[in-house]
């Protein structure tokens, strides 16, 4: 622990502050960034525009559930002699990479979805239905690939199915995702606060906002038992009070410390044994009494704080080293007794 | 405040949480009934407690939407109200049977001309820098240009369920936050507390500024700054690492409170009436979890807390270690036997909590599981001069039936052994999604 406290550690705070300051206007700057001299790429527009019809490169596009991609080979009946006369890099041999045509990722569906074609020419929808835009588009960007709410909001607007089932092969609402694996209610959370915009983290889609609430207002930690409800839930809140504020808020502590009899307050401890004077007394350890007794009639008697004091002095500065300590010092909170 | 994702050994697996309900709009939700027994040695607790929780329209099409959680819970043996009995807890405060509680009740209106949606009742709010829980309004623009500028504003009275009167108590709040770059939210809040109670009065603003960002599919960052009054409160930054495909995540987090915090609004510290001062500390977090193969996974965490001035070192601020870690063994055998193994351990200047754990779990279709398993807790204090062992061990067993789509049943007994008294609890619940 001795690694964390240390006059540097305020150096440690302000660099990683820098670094996430530099990364954030990186971030800002990459964004802003584009290639000098992009790259040679597939131009639906001029295709379209030399009158070739979609099903002309995409076969399947009408009748199957794939479209299916142009092949090098297919390409190469126009472009043999088109692209004699052009340069190496302008080729569309350049398009392809052991024979598959490289810009295929940008639309290429994850397996598990159920996804066909031919149902939505069937159902009479075109190709621009979906990829919008198609028709002029001159280069191929992952922007084009279709998303997951175009198709719900398509589905919404033609009263067709839209529950998880009608595209997905395994996804279901009853059945958590991959993302949800061991680790995951620990670390949800970040997921929550900061979606990126993939499937697996639009919580909406499964769940609603009484989902959080079952679980963060409703379901207590596995070890909260009545141990921890009558005694070990203090200790752990000395150590680590900000753990407890994940769930208690705002009243907790004092309602119920209020009207609770600690488990100490029981048998001699009152008059006439008074065995709670030990507690504090011998051997010299502050029980936290003050919490609750705030008004102790014997404690009264203590000198009150001076009122040029104020409560965020640091008392042993001076008391017990240039003044006086009338009292041995037992390591209390010195305003516990001279408010 | 540094909040960590789940509380220490969470549940949630075990939780009530209504099967995803066919969402047969305008109204679904869940009703949960739960009858809960504990019994100790000349002492006894009877409660049932009714939770419900109601969605009303579909935030995609409909105008107007609502929410509603409420539980009710009732004393069947009366209010445990003198303060002595062992069962004596948060319900007993006021000496009623019948104690209800009204968690959310709002109605929200959608795409109101600038507005992206306007909210009504009692409400939380957890992006703010504080959780917000209040009877009021919040409302929050639509997205506007390319980076998705929203402005939000909220305000009405905080919910206090145990204070006699919410007079002179008032929450306000502002927000904007807004999409500059790919992968990244930023965020400015304003928040401003009044709270009057018996130990005086409190007025304070908080501002905090966040930021969070994605670098591609797998890795993540936030963090924020908090002023409180005008000074600077704390700040937070944590990193996480996700990678799907070989089932490896790795999360690292650090928070500092960098001023004393003493006697504010009960929201952003509800514990100093109890605890006292909260004196400034830092705390780095670490969290890892790796399956190595389709069936053997280990989560591993350490937390380190140390408070920034050793004079402030005391009872209620402590430097402390926390260590924990749980080999989950799934689908052992064909039986779909589940096995996991946890162990914790506190370290706090003298105080220890040291826990272990074992869970044995086997499902029968998809529809029945049981549970059976052990955990016990060491619990030593040595605060000063003061030398104090406690022993807990806890026995359980649970189980839980999907009677229909829509209906689960749990059941779950445990015998708590501690060094004085044990203890017995019987809880059966059923829960009703629709």
């Amino acid at each position: 622990m001795g690694l964390l406290r240390a006059d540097h550690s305020r150096r440690i705070s302000i660099a990683l502050l820098a670094a996430m300051a530099v990364t954030a206007a990186g971030c800002v700057l990459l964004s802003k960034l584009e290639p000098s001299q992009k790259r040679f790429a597939f131009s639906h527009d001029i295709h379209i525009k030399e009158e070739m019809e979609c099903a002309d490169c995409h076969p399947g596009a009408e009748d199957s559930d794939t479209p299916g991609m142009p092949a090098l080979g297919q390409c190469m009946l126009c472009h043999e002699g088109i692209d004699a006369e052009k340069p190496a890099e302008k080729k569309i041999s350049n398009l392809f990479a052991g024979g598959k045509l490289i810009a295929v990722h940008a639309s290429k569906l994850d397996p598990e979805v159920v996804f066909s074609h031919a149902r939505h020419v069937v159902a009479g929808e075109t190709c621009e239905s979906c990829h919008s835009g198609i028709a002029t588009n001159e280069r191929i960007e992952p922007e084009m690939r279709l998303s997951m709410d175009s198709c719900m909001q398509c589905h919404s607007s033609k009263s067709t199915p839209n529950d998880c089932a009608t595209c997905h092969k395994e996804i279901r609402a009853d059945a958590p995702p991959p993302s949800h694996g061991h680790n995951w209610t620990r670390a949800h959370g970040a997921t929550v606060r900061n979606p990126t915009g993939l499937i697996g983290d639009k919580c909406s889609l499964c769940h609603t906002e009484s989902s959080c609430a079952t679980c963060h207002k409703e379901t207590p930690p596995q070890n909260h038992n009545n141990f921890w409800r009558i005694r070990g839930h203090g200790i752990a809140a000395q150590m680590d009070r900000a753990g407890c504020a994940v769930c208690h808020t705002p009243d907790t502590c004092s309602s119920c410390h209020a009207d609770t009899l600690p488990q100490s307050h029981s048998g001699m401890w009152g008059s006439p044994k008074d065995s709670h004077c030990v507690t504090c007394h011998f051997p010299l350890t502050d029980n936290g009494c003050i919490a609750c007794h705030t008004d102790t009639p014997s404690h009264a008697l203590a000198t009150p704080m001076p009122p040029w004091h104020d409560l965020g002095m640091n008392c042993r500065q001076c008391h017990g080293v240039t003044q006086p300590l009338n009292h041995v010092d037992d390591g209390s909170t010195c305003v516990m007794c001279h408010r | 405040m540094p909040v960590s994702e789940e509380p220490v050994q969470d549940q949630a697996a075990e939780a009530p949480i209504a099967p995803a309900p066919a969402r047969i709009y305008p109204i679904h939700g869940s009703l949960s009934s739960s009858y809960r027994a504990r019994t100790v040695s000349g002492d006894h607790d009877h409660d049932l407690t009714e939770t419900l929780s109601l969605d009303f329209g579909d935030p995609a099409k409909d105008a107007w939407t609502g929410h509603v959680m409420t539980r009710l819970n009732g004393d069947l043996d009366g209010g445990q109200n003198d303060g002595r009995s062992r069962f004596h807890d948060l319900n007993d405060i006021d000496g009623e049977t019948l104690v209800p509680r009204l968690y959310d009740a709002w109605v929200e209106a959608h795409e109101i001309g600038p507005l992206e949606s306007l909210r009504l009742g009692r409400q939380t709010m957890w992006d703010t820098p504080v959780f917000a829980w209040f009877d009021g309004a919040s409302a929050r623009t639509a997205p506007v240009g390319p980076r998705a500028l929203q402005l939000g504003i909220y305000g009405g009275v905080p919910v206090h369920p145990y204070e006699s009167s919410s007079s002179g108590d008032s929450i306000a709040g502002a927000y904007v936050q807004a999409q500059p770059w790919k992968g990244g939210r930023g965020r400015l809040d304003w928040m401003h507390l009044e709270d009057r109670g018996d130990l005086g009065s409190h007025s304070n603003d908080l501002w905090r500024a966040s930021v969070w960002q994605a670098f591609g599919k797998q890795l993540r960052a936030d963090g924020w700054f908090t002023g409180l009054e005008g000074e600077e409160r704390d700040w937070f930054a944590r990193v996480s690492w996700v990678n799907e495909k070989s089932d490896f995540t790795i999360t690292a987090s650090w928070f500092e409170l960098l001023t004393t915090q003493r006697d504010l609004a009960p929201e952003i510290d509800p514990f100093f009436t109890t605890l006292f001062e909260l004196f400034p500390y830092r705390q780095a977090r670490l969290l890892a979890s790796k399956d190595f193969t389709e069936w053997v996974n280990v989560q591993v965490g350490i937390d380190t807390r140390e408070v920034d001035d050793s004079n402030d070192v005391g009872r209620f601020n402590r430097d402390s270690d926390r260590e924990f870690a749980t080999l989950t063994l799934s689908d052992l055998t064909a039986a779909h036997v589940d096995l996991s193994l946890t162990g914790e351990k506190w370290n706090g200047d003298g105080s220890d909590i040291q826990t272990w754990g074992f869970d044995v779990t086997r499902r029968f279709g998809h529809d029945f599981r049981a549970s059976i398993g052990s955990y016990y807790a060491l619990f030593k204090v040595d605060s000063f001069l003061v030398d104090e062992r406690d022993h807990v061990r806890t026995g359980y067993l649970r189980f839980r039936w999907h009677r229909t789509t829509n209906t689960t049943w749990d059941l779950r007994y445990e015998v708590e052994d501690t060094d004085d008294e044990t203890f017995h609890f019987l809880r059966v619940g059923m829960t009703w999604a629709f």
